[in-house]
């Protein structure tokens, strides 16, 4: 009874929230980034969750978790289906080594302190401490477009050349992310020792398979509530099938998205889009409040932890977006570096910390949400404005 | 072609993954399985619709080879895990079914609907009670009865008889887009005998209890007390109706996803009401959650501009919502009942189908129907579920002696009547000229 009661109030205010939010509002710059990328839903479950009016108890939460893995799976096809080769041809190849770059170099700097940190800090196996600390380096990765699109709305700024490739470069390094999660969460420790590239086969073979049901499925004419079953079955199938054998259904969608991008005929595609984009919202902010809800914030040790990965990111993208510039950009183009503009949170990081505690649950896990959401908090209210900074700096 | 293989992937997808020991995600079962039923179903149901059957029984084949009888993809835990979406289709096809009742067109066909009703009411029941009477030796659990208790389980047996699914004839009727006086009367009778066989079921529980050991007197205060259930239904479906119509005409937005809502928490709310009642102040109130939600889509068409949006909102996302509720149905059919009482059970159901064809022939000809309306009427009326379940597990409750015996037997004949109703639904409407999509 409460779990329906709760249900209802959480989707009534996902809804609402999906309306309300996402829009531009008169405030400071950091705050308005704030707002425009829904991070305020995290506090709105922080308040509904244990932590304060304990509407939504770990109980209610348990019975959530199938939603939970909706909106991860969701989450991962939308950002999979924007991958069309015709459409990638067109980013400059540069991009690509500055995109990896950067978040290669970001990933080794938030995950080489924190493995040796969480070993030093928790009891358990160097296995399970790397899978955390690289599932939290590759969250660190990704880079939110929302400062971009704020900083550069209607601007005059909006002309400097470097904001194309602010914007490919952040659009790209959340697959790095997502990849190197993925493969982690075929380490054999998670799934009781057989040889990690046999998951990876299988992860990449799941999301082949969702991917051409999909194509072959959306292939015929659809009538509007028929493309809303093959994509909310295909989302569920997939991302349920991806956590049944405890794998990631951010990789597994994200395959399966790409391959509807590229395969499926352009009627399915534009179907499949337009079904994906119209619950993105709302299913973003349930995500939000769930995860806000799920937010253990422990001792105050995690506010230490979290101030270290701000550092240890923000060096990693200052280092990473360097070096990138430097090797793959002409000097006029970025002389000073990029990484002080890639430092907006994307949803994406969330996704991936939130999947590593669907496959994995403990203390470590809830230590690494607290610290990407406090992370995430931080770096939305600070990043839209070393992004000014940067884009003013570019001639 | 396509879809044949998609649907094969899917089960070869799924056998291969029965081998594979599970990880510990939560929910991620429940969310595969959920999936798998929408894509199969699906596909199934278009297949079947390619060789002119209906495309719930698509739905309701792939529920009833991958639940726990045939393939075991779904266990019975996984059937009761997914229960909530049952819950949620039933209360939201009731909305649907509501809001396709339009008074203008009903008044027209009130009198057929009418007679219709009687006389499917009488003929199916006193039918019905006459064969459990004489095929006594068929079933043993009745062998220490009295004649009276006899006749009372016999009436028992008749008035479930009379109950049908306006679940599966509202999917029938959207899926051949069926528009016209036929269409209308037979969805007009279902609904309402829906809510009409509760009130029999009633009397015919009280009459079971009176004659019974441990004897109850028949308490006349029930009839008091279930005529305030129903007002109370109607009254909170009224005021339900107005705020959706408000809703739809102010808000506009997510109206579909407002419809679902209203249909989970009307459901739950009505049973936690009666399970507050129960337990705070000792007293007895059945809420129906069906009653509600027809009443709600029923007050939204006719006393509200908002009629059209409000099927359209409905239409835009009771796909999903009746592939999952039919696929589960099947899932949740009970061969073993049926392997059990196959010779009572196929009996019972030819004496069913004989006798509503009789009944619905009789109430369209005193009514004034044409022939040719007459003829296919009965084929209309076989479908057969949810609250005849419902009563059954009633009956179980209140006589663990026989109970489980006796439901055993009416479980077998609706999973009979499941498979054949909608088949035969759709015929009727084809033949009646007025599915236009068949």
């Amino acid at each position: 009874m409460k779990l329906v009661v709760v249900a209802a109030l959480v989707t009534v205010i996902a809804i609402l929230g999906s309306r309300l939010s996402f829009t531009r509002l008169r405030l400071p710059l950091g705050l308005e980034n704030f707002f425009l990328t829904g991070t305020e839903y995290v506090l709105v479950g922080l308040l509904l969750g244990s932590a304060a009016l304990d509407l939504l108890d770990a109980s209610t939460l348990q019975s959530l978790h199938p939603f939970m893995g909706l909106g991860l799976s969701w989450i991962g096809m939308l950002f999979g289906v924007q991958w069309e080769f015709k459409r990638l041809r067109r980013i400059p190849p540069p991009t690509f080594a500055v995109a990896l770059l950067q978040a290669v170099v970001t990933m080794i700097a938030v995950a080489l302190p924190f493995y040796l940190l969480f070993r030093r800090l928790f009891a358990y196996e160097t296995d399970i401490v790397l899978i955390c600390a690289i599932s939290l380096a590759a969250a660190a990765s990704d880079t939110g477009q929302s400062g971009l699109a704020l900083v550069t709305r209607g601007k005059e700024i909006a002309k400097k050349p470097l904001v194309p490739l602010l914007q490919n470069v952040s659009n790209l390094d959340g697959l790095v992310g997502v990849i190197a999660f993925g493969l982690v969460s075929c380490l054999a420790q998670l799934h009781d020792g057989t040889p990690a590239y046999q998951w990876i086969g299988i992860s990449v073979g799941l999301g082949l398979t969702v991917g051409l049901l999909m194509a072959a499925l959306t292939a015929y004419r659809l009538k509007e509530e028929e493309m809303l079953l093959v994509v909310i079955g295909s989302i569920a199938f997939g991302g349920g099938l991806a956590l049944y054998l405890n794998l990631s259904p951010l990789l597994v969608n994200l395959i399966a998205g790409a391959v509807v991008a590229n395969l499926a005929r352009s009627r399915g595609q534009a179907g499949i889009r337009s079904v994906l984009l119209r619950g993105e919202r709302s299913i973003y902010v349930l995500f939000l409040i769930l995860v806000g809800a799920a937010w253990q914030l422990g001792s105050l040790w995690i506010f230490l932890l979290a101030f270290l990965y701000l550092v240890s990111r923000i060096a990693g993208k200052l280092l990473g977006g360097g070096l990138a510039s430097r090797l793959f950009l002409p000097p006029s183009l970025a002389a000073g570096g990029i990484g002080l503009g890639l430092l907006s949170h994307g949803g994406m990081a969330l996704a991936i910390v939130v999947n590593l505690h669907q496959i994995h649950r403990s203390a470590l896990t809830d230590v690494v949400i607290s610290i990407i959401l406090l992370g995430m908090l931080v770096s939305e209210l600070i990043g839209p404005t070393l992004l000014r900074r940067t884009l003013e700096q570019n001639r | 072609m396509r879809r044949a293989g998609a649907l094969l992937i899917l089960v070869l997808l799924m056998g291969w993954l029965e081998r594979i020991p599970p990880g510990n995600a939560p929910g991620a079962h429940t969310a595969m399985v959920a999936g798998l039923l929408l894509l199969s179903g699906y596909l199934a149901g278009y297949l079947l619709a390619a060789v002119r059957l209906p495309r719930i029984t698509g739905y309701l084949c792939v529920g009833l080879l991958m639940g726990p009888h045939i393939l075991g993809f779904l266990t019975a835990d996984t059937v009761a895990e997914l229960g909530f979406l049952n819950e949620l289709a039933v209360t939201f096809i009731a909305l649907a079914a509501g809001g396709e009742l339009k008074i203008a067109e009903l008044r027209q066909r009130m009198k057929v609907i009418l007679m219709t009703i009687a006389g499917l009411t009488l003929i199916v029941c006193s039918l019905v009670a006459l064969f459990i009477f004489l095929a006594r030796p068929l079933l043993p659990f009745t062998n220490a009865f009295s004649t009276v208790q006899l006749l009372a389980v016999a009436l028992l047996f008749g008035v479930l008889a009379v109950a049908r699914s306006p679940s599966s004839a509202i999917a029938i009727i959207n899926e051949c887009r069926a528009r016209g006086p036929f269409t209308e009367a037979a969805l007009g009778v279902t609904v309402a005998m829906d809510v009409l066989v509760i009130i029999f079921f009633a009397g015919a529980i009280s009459f079971c209890e009176a004659v019974m050991p441990p004897v109850v007197p028949i308490d006349l205060g029930f009839i008091a007390s279930l005529g305030a259930e129903i007002l109370t239904g109607i009254g909170a479906g009224l005021v339900i109706g107005l705020v959706l119509a408000y809703y739809i005409d102010r808000v506009q937005v997510n109206t579909s996803i407002l419809l679902l809502g209203t249909a989970l928490l009307v459901t739950y709310l009505s049973h936690g009401l009666g399970v507050y009642l129960q337990e705070t102040f000792a007293v007895t109130v059945h809420l129906e959650p069906l009653l509600i939600c027809v009443t709600a889509g029923f007050t939204v068409q006719n006393y509200s501009r908002q009629g059209g949006k409000f099927i359209e909102a409905i239409e835009a996302v009771s796909l999903p919502v009746y592939v999952l509720f039919f696929a589960l149905a099947g899932a949740g059919l009970d061969l073993g009942a049926l392997r059990k009482t196959w010779a009572i059970s196929l009996m019972l159901v030819a004496v069913r189908g004989g006798a509503i064809f009789l009944g619905a022939y009789t109430g369209g000809r005193l009514g004034g129907d044409p022939p040719r309306f007459n003829r296919i009427a009965g084929m209309a009326f076989l479908t057969q579920a949810g609250v005849s379940l419902g009563l059954a597990m009633e009956v179980v409750r209140r006589f663990p002696e026989w109970g489980n015996d006796f439901t055993t037997v009416v479980v077998a004949v609706i999973a009979i009547n499941q498979m054949i109703g909608p088949i035969a639904m759709k015929q009727a409407l084809v033949r009646s000229g007025e599915a236009q999509d068949a």
